[in-house]
């Protein structure tokens, strides 16, 4: 599992990749 | 995520980006890592936000200042794009209860959680292939 810092930028590239797809985010908490 | 998003569209062109927040005492990076294994569909991306900076983001971009989105769920059409900050999305919906900053219309909980899931799901994938309708 990819850890995010204080950059979004892996996540908005890898939404962006896969633009022509529909897409979901979920947040939640893992406990 | 995974019944009514993944497992009902096993065929979909669809990525589910699965961001784990540390938000609660126990929560950490070993803790997402165990739960990611619930959701093993191929198109789900697990990401640990260790600083609450996409929580940060994905709040602002639902109208939540200097606030943290969690138990939050976002559908996206195809062409949708992240460029400064992330794209407003085409339904979303909580579980954050009715007196947060989230919008107290869009607090789903349980049952109603899950019809509101398969709506979202059904508008942006079509009828599901397989699964309770």
């Amino acid at each position: 599992m990819q850890v995010i810092g204080t950059d979004a930028a892996p996540l908005r590239e890898a939404f962006n990749r896969v633009a022509d797809q529909a897409r979901v985010i979920a947040l939640l908490s893992p406990t | 995520m995974q019944q009514i998003v993944l497992d009902a569209y096993p065929e979909a062109a669809v990525s589910v980006f699965v961001i784990w927040v540390p938000m609660l005492a126990a929560d950490s990076a070993t803790a997402a890592e165990e739960v990611a294994g619930l959701i093993t569909d191929l198109r789900a991306v697990h990401l640990y936000d260790s600083a609450r900076r996409i929580g940060r983001g994905i709040a602002a971009s639902v109208g939540g200042v200097d606030t943290i989105a969690w138990d939050t769920y976002l559908f996206y059409r195809p062409g949708a794009t992240w460029m400064d900050a992330a794209p407003l999305p085409d339904r979303w919906m909580h579980q954050l209860g009715p007196s947060t900053w989230a919008d107290p219309n869009r607090f789903r909980w349980a049952e109603s959680l899950r019809r509101e899931l398969q709506t979202a799901a059904v508008e942006l994938l079509g009828m599901p292939t397989v699964g309770p309708p």
